[in-house]
């Protein structure tokens, strides 16, 4: 995990407050039932003092006793009633903010597009989806609603405390705000203080993961001994240096509850001394004594709160930068309407240049290429050349800033994108397959195909002999958790879903790499069926498939070096290993 | 049920002392909160009776400490038991610690789940707490419960019964029955959540697959249904929950009332003062605060008894462990490597199957084939993260079975795709490779492996703060690092597990280059998938699936 900056959090955390207030409906019933709620403390602690009043200091008739005794009852149920109904508010509004971040995630990841999404690491991104927008519930289920709390409650009883006894709301108002005051300031300069060790904290406390997860690096250095002492030491560098950034932190926790509990010692002592001189009823005065404490729970609530505010601006780091992305490759293009012209289809890339974000060198120097259907054309190179890189262009994956793909007189920017993919099989190096079985994942290829069009495609692809094989056959479950098949197999089910789908154009990015020999050719020749009438265009590096292809075409230095058939070509780094082979 | 815990109960005896004290400054704080209210309560009932002050001199002063004193054992208790939670992490750090080592990298290597490490730590981290936020609120909201019952039944048994009966059922009963209520349907979010990381794993991963497959519009939306279920479930544990807190204001409240119904007719008697009922009223409700972490104490509990399952589950593994075996000293004469027959896998279907593979001493080795393939296996049982099912590793002649991975180790340097840098300084990243290295060795070696521009550049040179959290080094000065390591260590055989696939084209070549001078009399497997960016070597192996080794004639 990555430490988060604290002006960042902070821009976080007002954005959070802001979304949170925006849902009006969930947020007005939070802050009546606060009202509400400071309306029934009123209550509940009224009568419970003219009840004690009345037993210690008045003969009353037991049935004197019954209206304010219910009352008392009655105020508790309903505060009581009304700490439930906030609660669930809070967590209502918790839970449907999570899922618009969470929705909102959905079509940024989809926006994004893979070739992005490769770089944001995946497993982060699983993780902020998840565990990052589960730890938005306490700010929004706790946090926020304590914030309310906090500006309702005790103005309520600070209103009724002037009205009946004006010297308790008095005592009161000078010390009521003073806790949001102290707060911020301790609060600020503990948060400096913080701030300054953040990043020496966040070292030290991944000392212990970073070590356990070196640990191949420590063995192969022989240095695994050592650091069993080196955690021992560094655990106890964190706790002293956290002690001493907590015992500033706690300052404010201390001034919050010193001023309120000094507040109210405050206000017993102010009541006691009018009661000894007859300034004030006992009735009146326990009435005052019994409201101090309510009316500084509502800080305090706030005060443990706080830390859930300052978890929820972290993972709201996390998310905002990630739905913050810019999305420049897939988004909607005004200018990409026009239809797609009929198939077939005639491809040519003209001085295509290419560099990644962040990356000094350019990948594609300049390529020249021409795609016509009827032959298998395969690009080759070293990896790293760029052979990924233009199957990701041709698939519109990537937008190049140079040069241009033309399709039929067209050029491929106008293109609808969607429509556009709806042309293309792609199979990438690694294919993915989504959580259910062989044959769901092949009807990725045509989701109305049926049953027999599955394995017509699955035989083409030369997996129909092995699924069949298999105890479960089609009906094998794959993706997390299930079989785990071979990178052979993976590739040959993979490709069921090009032979499936049977669109005019396929791009196969090193379609036999995980195949033997015999498998390799077999597969070649059931490619070199399918492509009568399409653009077939794949990279690889294996000599077979090279030469087995109708066009080569050879990148290096970021250009087409050389293209022609294999024959016209033979590239002699590899027709000289497969001739010299020796066993 | 506590045996899940024995390890951290037994580093918390460690620290008793500290565990009592902290307890004790607990209960202190909760005390004088009640005795501030009750005090309070006290004095005013006693003012309205127009005593002469003098009297009152003895409740103001109680007023008045419980006031000031409430905040000081409040703000000492938090500095004492966050003291503690830290002596016991570091203490359960270097437990776990040594237990895990003997397992690793093997057991992450054979799980090849990239979070088993990192949910380790994060279970060990929620251990730490255990005492915080499980064992102190308990003990004392018990301790409470019990003196609350004790001193209210010398006025009223009935009284001390019946709020005894109420904290019970504040602090134990209720939190348990809203976990029951909420059991169910916490199962649900977890099936939920768990198909919902399925998916978010398919859209991410699977993104290329999806975008072509027309399909995509319609795998959208099944992952916004499967949001909304999600948030559906949610909201009908809300309820749960909104009850439990519902249920506390309920209990903790109607104290006021019955404890106000129960003494009446004692005050009524004259048993007992008007004065001794207002504090008894007051009292009692501000008990109740000890209560509070009870409630979430269960929920602490149940996570820590998962995190301590998951962490048995990792250390006492029954898998084939590797055993640490033979004393004797590992000396190879000569530093060939040699695979004989050897078949092995991680779980029970073999990765390589009776793979033959031989280097000369100083002979330099290409080893090529597919992502997959078994290739990197190779690499794994030289270095002896496993043994072999069938068949010997020699090294020399020597079959490194019968020597500690740890002496076998010292021969064998592995520049690979990722270069790990530890989160201190680069001095120390490098004195890994050899603590006793001055900074001029340090130094020669970065110049040697062309480090020495960058170096340059880096604002506190050798100081620098590198890895995760420090200053990220690119792909090409992260190599450069590992080849200063390596120099250092200047080990006889190297491994070169796709040292330059991470890189740019140019980055690569100049990588490529560095390495060639300083492999030149090494004995070398060089492990790659890529075809042509290589070194001149002396022979070529090829791998492909089902891990057939086929010997390639000599290149150049």
């Amino acid at each position: 995990m990555r430490s988060v900056h604290p002006e960042k959090a902070e821009q976080a955390q007002q954005r959070l407050f802001q979304d949170a207030l925006s849902e009006r409906g969930v947020i007005a019933g939070i802050a009546i039932a606060a009202i509400l709620t400071g309306v029934a403390i009123l209550v509940q602690m009224y009568s419970l003092s003219v009840l004690i009043d009345a037993a210690f200091l008045k003969e009353w008739s037991a049935d004197a006793y019954y209206p304010f005794f219910f009352l008392l009852l009655g105020a508790v149920f309903i505060r009581a009633a009304l700490a439930w109904l906030d609660k669930w508010l809070g967590l209502k509004l918790a839970i449907g903010k999570k899922s618009e971040y969470r929705r909102r995630l959905l079509h940024k990841i989809h926006d994004l597009g893979p070739v992005r999404l490769k770089k944001e690491m995946t497993g982060e991104l699983i993780g902020v989806q998840l565990n990052g927008v589960e730890k938005l519930d306490d700010f929004f289920s706790q946090y926020v609603p304590a914030a309310i709390r906090m500006m309702t409650i005790p103005l309520i009883i600070f209103g009724a405390a002037m009205w009946f006894d004006w010297p308790t709301g008095l005592v009161f108002m000078i010390t009521g705000p003073l806790i949001p005051i102290f707060m911020y300031l301790i609060g600020t300069k503990a948060g400096d203080k913080i701030r300054e060790q953040w990043s020496s904290f966040r070292r030290l406390n991944a000392h212990f993961l970073d070590t356990i997860q070196g640990m191949d690096t420590l063995k192969l250095f022989g240095r695994e001994k050592n650091a069993s002492r080196s955690i021992n030491n560094v655990s106890r560098m964190f706790r002293v240096t956290t002690m001493r950034v907590l015992k500033v932190a706690f300052l404010s926790g201390m001034v919050l509850e010193l001023s309120a509990s000094v507040s109210t010692a405050v206000v017993a002592v102010e009541i006691g001394v009018r009661l000894i001189e007859g300034m004030i009823g006992f009735q009146m005065g326990l009435f005052m004594l019994l409201l101090a404490p309510e009316f500084y729970l509502p800080f305090r609530n706030f005060g443990s709160a706080h830390h859930a505010g300052m978890e929820g601006a972290e993972a709201g780091t996390r998310l905002f930068d990630l739905l913050d992305e810019k999305t420049d490759q897939n988004s909607k293009e005004a200018d990409e309407n026009f239809e797609i012209p009929p198939p077939p289809f005639n491809i040519g890339l003209i001085g295509l240049r290419f560099n990644y974000p962040n990356s000094a060198n350019e990948v594609l120097k300049g390529v020249n290429l021409t795609l016509r259907p009827g032959e298998v054309h395969t690009l080759t190179g070293a990896s790293g050349e760029g052979k990924t890189t233009i199957l990701n262009l041709i698939g519109k994956l990537l937008r190049a800033e140079h040069g241009d793909i033309i399709v039929n007189g067209t050029s491929l920017i106008e293109l609808n994108i969607e429509k556009w993919r709806g042309q293309i099989s792609f199979l990438p190096q690694f294919p993915h397959f989504i959580t259910g079985n062989i044959a769901d994942n092949i009807r990725l290829g045509n989701h109305q195909a049926t049953d027999s069009e599955i394995i017509d495609a699955a035989d083409g692809a030369l997996a129909h002999e092995f699924i069949t094989k298999l105890p479960d056959g089609y009906n094998t479950i794959l993706g997390e958790g299930g079989l785990n098949l071979s990178g052979g197999e993976r590739q040959r089910i993979a490709l069921a879903r090009v032979f499936l789908k049977k669109s005019p154009i396929l791009l196969l990015d090193e379609p036999a790499s995980f195949l033997n020999e015999e498998l390799e050719l077999l597969l070649l020749k059931s490619i070199k069926k399918l492509s009568e009438n399409r653009i077939v265009l794949l990279s690889s590096h294996q000599p077979r498939t090279i030469l087995a292809s109708d066009r080569l075409s050879i990148l290096s230095n970021g250009k087409i070096s050389e293209s022609g058939s294999p024959d016209e070509l033979f590239p002699d780094f590899w027709t000289e290993i497969d001739t010299r082979k020796v066993k | 049920m506590m045996r899940d815990f024995s390890e951290v109960f037994s580093e918390l005896m460690n620290l008793k002392g500290r565990a009592s004290l902290s307890l004790l400054l607990g209960s202190l704080t909760v005390m004088t909160g009640v005795g501030l209210i009750a005090a309070s309560g006290y004095l005013i009932s006693w003012a309205a009776l127009r005593p002469p002050i003098l009297d009152l001199i003895l409740v103001l002063v109680a007023v008045r400490f419980f006031g000031i004193s409430r905040a000081a054992f409040r703000y000492a208790e938090r500095l004492f038991s966050h003291d503690l939670t830290f002596r016991i992490l570091k203490n359960l750090r270097v437990h776990f610690y040594e237990k895990l080592e003997p397992l690793l990298p093997g057991k992450a290597i054979q799980y090849r789940s990239a979070d088993l490490l990192s949910r380790f730590s994060d279970d060990v981290d929620q251990l730490q707490e255990f005492y915080l936020k499980t064992i102190a609120p308990v003990l004392t909201a018990l301790f409470f419960i019990v003196l609350t019952a004790i001193i209210i039944s010398w006025y009223s048994q009935i009284l001390g019964l019946t709020v005894f009966t109420l904290m019970v059922l504040n602090a134990f009963l209720m939190p348990v029955f809203i976990r029951y209520k909420a059991g169910k349907s916490a199962r649900d979010i977890s099936v939920a959540h768990s198909g919902l990381s399925q998916y978010m794993n398919d859209h991410v991963r699977g993104a290329t697959d999806l975008l072509f497959s027309g399909y995509h519009r319609e795998w959208v939306r099944i992952g916004e249904d499967k949001i909304e279920e999600l948030a559906a479930i949610q909201l009908k544990r809300a309820g749960a929950f909104g009850m439990d807190t519902g249920l506390f204001t309920f209990l903790s409240n109607a104290s006021l009332p019955i404890s106000f119904i129960l003494l009446l007719p004692l005050v009524l008697d004259g048993a007992i003062s008007g004065l001794v009922m207002t504090a008894i009223v007051l009292g009692i409700f501000s008990v109740f605060e000890a209560m509070e972490p009870v409630g979430s104490a269960l929920q602490h509990y149940i996570e820590s008894k998962e995190a301590a399952g998951r962490i048995k589950e990792v250390t006492s593994s029954p898998d084939k462990v590797l055993k640490e075996s033979g004393g004797d000293s590992f000396k190879p004469q000569k530093f060939s490597v040699v695979f004989d027959n050897v078949s092995f896998g991680y779980g029970s279907n073999p990765v390589i199957k009776e793979l033959n593979l031989q280097i000369h001493s100083g002979e330099h080795a290409l080893l090529m084939g597919p992502s997959g393939c078994g290739k990197s296996t190779i690499a794994h049982l030289l270095v002896k993260w496993f043994e072999p099912w069938k068949g010997e590793v020699r090294i020399g002649s020597l079959n490194t079975k019968n020597f500690r991975g740890s002496d076998v180790r010292k021969y064998i340097t592995v520049v690979g795709q990722h270069t790990r840098l530890f989160n201190t300084s680069l001095r120390n990243n490098l004195k890994i490779a050899d603590p006793d290295a001055s900074d001029a060795d340090l130094v020669g070696a970065l110049n040697r492996v062309g480090f020495s521009k960058t170096l340059k550049k880096l604002p506190e040179g050798l100081n620098t703060q590198v890895g995760e959290l420090g200053l990220r080094l690119s792909g090409g000065e992260r190599q450069r690092v590992a080849l200063a390591r390596a120099l250092l260590k200047d080990a006889p055989i190297w491994i070169l597990d796709e040292p330059l696939s991470n890189l740019d084209r140019e980055m690569a070549d100049e990588i490529m280059q560095t390495l060639q001078e300083l492999i030149e009399k090494k004995t070398v497997l060089h492990i790659t998938h890529q075809n042509r960016r290589h070194f001149a070597v002396d022979k070529v192996y090829s791998m492909k699936e089902g891990a057939v080794c086929e010997e390639l004639a000599q290149l150049i």
